[in-house]
């Protein structure tokens, strides 16, 4: 299986499905510091995967 | 769509994609689940636009370096008085290869390889169908793991229903990988 649906219900859901509604983007030091930090991300060096050869 | 950056480039799984290399993808969590999506279900999901899997590969390689699949969808409300949807995305099988895990350089602030992927790759397909299709959110079930729910809240900037237990407010069908999975949101705008 592999579903997910979901339904909000009852008086909680209410509750919850505002709190997303009126939910906004976060901001910490990670979120609003991504481009810049991106820039210095060096990807590791790994070498060729060899399973094209099976 | 062709999207690329840094050292990655995104492509579509196809037929033409050797189901052994997707068989050696290495997870980092004990994800069998997600694997076994990936080799038996995804193709099938591809082709009748149930799912769509994006794998990410290395350009000097080729490598599999991840893979991450997205659908439409909506957070449905629903009592006897009133109902309406948020229309939304969901990210499903994220998932980076073991051994991209590690970084040269390893700080605090250092992007970790699947944070550079969620943000780089992964959200510009979001936001680019969030331009054509209204979406106000993208959602992920997370593994319940405290570890990668601050990751994905601190790093990717997700959010969870604050104050409530979700047992009492939604009822859904688990994704095969986590019967016990966290529901996180990220909205976009």
């Amino acid at each position: 299986m592999n579903v997910t649906a979901i339904v909000f219900k009852g008086k909680e859901g209410k509750k919850a499905i505002k709190q997303i509604l009126n939910s906004k983007p976060v901001r910490n030091e990670y979120t609003t510091t991504i481009e810049e930090r991106s820039k210095s991300y060096v990807s590791p060096t790994v070498p060729a995967f060899n399973y094209r050869t099976k | 769509m062709t999207l690329e950056t840094g050292n990655y480039y995104l492509e579509h799984l196809s037929d033409d994609v050797n189901s052994y290399e997707l068989k050696m993808f290495r997870v980092q969590y004990e994800e069998t689940q997600l694997t076994r999506y990936l080799v038996k279900i995804a193709k099938k999901h591809e082709k009748t636009m149930l799912n769509k899997t994006y794998l990410v590969r290395d350009k000097n390689n080729g490598n599999l370096v991840a893979r991450f699949s997205l659908k439409n969808a909506t957070l449905p409300y629903n009592d006897k008085k009133s109902s309406f949807l948020i229309p939304a995305v969901e990210l499903t099988h994220f998932a980076v290869d073991k051994r991209y895990k590690l970084t040269a350089s390893q700080n605090k602030t250092s992007v970790k390889t699947g944070e550079f992927i969620f943000w780089n790759l992964i959200l510009p397909v979001v936001r680019d169908i969030s331009e054509k299709v209204a979406c106000k959110d993208l959602f992920i079930f997370s593994i319940n793991a405290p570890k990668l729910i601050n990751y994905y809240k601190n790093r990717l900037g997700f959010q969870e229903i604050e104050n409530i237990d979700d047992k009492f407010f939604f009822e859904y069908a688990v994704p095969d990988y986590d019967g016990n999975c966290k529901f996180l949101y990220l909205p976009l705008v």
